[in-house]
């Protein structure tokens, strides 16, 4: 292991590479900053771009777009009250209220400390975790694989969603979008009307792509956009102060943890570790009564925890194939088109594309805070590039990205037929993350099953008794079936009042 | 009305793209989505979509080569 961290900081560190990260730092932050495209956007936009460049390249390069995007939403929330990303509401309810009493530089500067250590330590915590969960995912068998996306399906639709309910039909739409296409065991073609372009399925690539980009362009185009006549306020100097820092030592390092736990766990994103950093940050606090208020320690908490959620979500999309949220499901879009299924094999089978990724992340995160630090006056004007503009060229890449794919003109329908079912679930209240989840852990589920089933054929057992030979399968099935109750439990509450309903990924 | 504009505009440029060609279809189609989402003056309106058409055919068109055969422009 230790031989393929050396070798992976050595590929990291080529000159092309770190100027990639620092590519993809920037560009994330500045997409990030723009009211309306979230990281998953700005993923699904760039994968496209990656095409060319090797798997090494690409990773780097989507990597260092999802560490400037989380960290780039915060500054149109601490300087507008208009957050990026969903990611930084938690962040603008302090951020802002600093800005508004001639603290805008102080939130800033606390923005870009947090989040940089916040994300330093989730990739910590990815570069050692990651391989020692990948040593026992190789032990895990096909009936426990079936399970482990079936669990991942419904804490994504239970835990992800405002409501369960519409989170778990989400989930069975991107299943049945998912068995589009050949069958992969029997070659038998299903719902591809004759269709080419749909033997070998729906791409994730064009999916992804029309789901967030297309339905967030006419949801953008629906408004008047933003009001032109905002103005960022002077933010003067972006540095804390030492004294301010150390004392927010220890509510950055708690909610690092926080954010890198959350990471893990399938369907909670960086918006709600946030939230949850932000709270308990507000529980140990001495002066709870500033929190709302312009309260420092809120915006180093939410700030530190939203970056830390980078490297804990990417354990599981690594080691198990499984993307825990919108974001890592675009990036695992990156993944395929190159060759790479994640998985337990991937880092037995390409150790060398996966450690310089992770190194890459290191000087990501560097390189966003250095930029920030030094550029952000610049980034700032960019959240007041109107609406109008922002839509439409949105759109025009969404068309080109999903034709450069296969370079098939069928393809655009694809995308854009995604994009108005996008639309209409968005309208509906419905989350878009689990219908990618489905479409991207449709096929494995189901190759999966076909698996198990011949295994329990050859074995003269049913389904059900060949899935209780195994305790670990039976307590996959069990949080599975807790999961499922708890959101029904959940989904028959009706809320609080005053209870804050969290925005989703994909907003 | 205003949604169903925005569809019906995305809509035309993917019908118009075997005709004119993937970047000049894009193009007409920013200028013309940008126009009606009310931004002004047309002199902006042509500079962004020359100037996002010419990235991306920057990038996709010349770098990954990206294009459509058999039709009247790129």
């Amino acid at each position: 292991m230790l031989e393929h961290i050396i070798d992976g900081a050595l590929v990291a560190f080529e000159i092309r590479h770190i100027l990639l990260a620092f590519a993809g730092s920037v560009l994330g932050t500045v997409l990030g900053a723009l009211p309306g495209v979230s990281a998953t956007l700005g993923i699904a936009l760039l994968v496209p771009l990656t095409f060319a460049m090797s798997p090494v390249a690409a990773l780097i390069f989507l990597g260092a777009v999802y560490c400037g995007a989380i960290y780039g939403g915060s500054i149109s929330g601490i300087l507008l009250n208009v957050p990026g990303t969903p990611a930084a509401v938690a962040t603008m309810l302090d951020g802002y209220q600093m800005a508004k009493q001639g603290k805008g530089g102080t939130a800033l500067g606390i923005d870009i400390v947090s989040s940089f250590f916040g994300g330093q330590l989730s990739v910590i915590v990815l570069l050692f975790g990651a391989p020692v969960v990948a040593t026992f995912a190789l032990e895990i068998r096909s009936a426990e694989f079936f399970w482990i996306v079936i669990f991942a399906m419904s804490t994504v639709g239970a835990i992800g969603s405002t409501s369960p309910l519409k989170g778990i039909i989400a989930a069975i739409l991107g299943l049945a979008i998912g068995v589009i296409g050949s069958h992969p065991m029997t070659g038998a073609l299903r719902f591809t009307f004759d269709q080419t372009a749909l033997y070998e399925g729906v791409p994730v690539v064009t999916a992804l792509v029309g789901l967030f980009s297309i339905s967030q362009v006419l949801v953008l185009a629906e408004g008047k956009g933003m009001d032109s006549q905002m103005n960022v306020p002077r933010v003067g100097s972006l540095w804390p102060g030492r004294r301010l820092l150390w004392q927010l030592k220890n509510t950055i390092l708690r909610s690092s943890i926080i954010g890198t736990i959350i990471g893990l766990i399938p369907g909670a994103g960086a918006d709600i570790a946030a939230f949850i950093g932000r709270n308990e940050a507000r529980r140990y606090s001495k002066n709870p009564e500033l929190f709302g208020k312009g309260a420092p320690e809120g915006v180093a908490a939410a700030e530190a925890a939203n970056n830390a959620v980078v490297g804990g979500s990417l354990i599981p999309m690594l080691t198990l194939g499984i993307p825990g949220n919108a974001v890592t499901a675009a990036l695992l879009g990156g993944l395929l088109i190159h060759g790479l299924i994640p998985g337990p094999l991937l880092f037995v089978e390409a150790p060398d594309v996966l450690y310089p990724f992770i190194f890459s992340l290191f000087l990501a995160n560097l390189f966003f805070a250095v930029a920030a630090f030094f550029g952000l006056k610049y980034v700032a004007k960019v959240v007041l590039v109107p609406q109008g503009i922002v839509a439409p060229v949105v759109a025009g890449l969404a068309i080109i990205g999903a034709y450069s794919f296969r370079n098939m003109g069928f393809d655009i329908w694809i995308m854009f037929g995604m994009g108005m079912l996008g639309y209409i679930l968005r309208k509906a209240d419905y989350p878009l993350a689990p219908i990618i989840l489905g479409i991207i852990l449709g096929p494995m589920a189901e190759e999966n099953l076909d698996r198990v089933m011949t295994l329990a054929q050859a074995a003269d057992l049913s389904l059900m008794g060949y899935f209780l030979q195994r305790w670990q399968t039976i307590m996959l099935m069990s949080f599975t079936i807790l999961t499922l109750v708890y959101s029904l439990i959940r989904g028959s509450r009706k809320p609080l009042n005053g209870t804050v309903q969290l925005p989703t990924e994909e907003d | 009305m205003r949604t169903t504009i925005n569809i019906v505009l995305l809509v035309c440029c993917i019908i118009t793209i075997p005709y004119l060609g993937l970047f000049t279809t894009v193009g007409i189609y920013l200028a013309a989505h940008m126009f009606f989402l009310g931004i002004r003056p047309i002199a902006l309106v042509g500079l962004v979509a020359l100037g996002s058409v010419l990235v991306m055919y920057g990038f996709f068109g010349l770098l990954l080569g990206v294009r459509l055969s058999g039709t009247l422009l790129v």
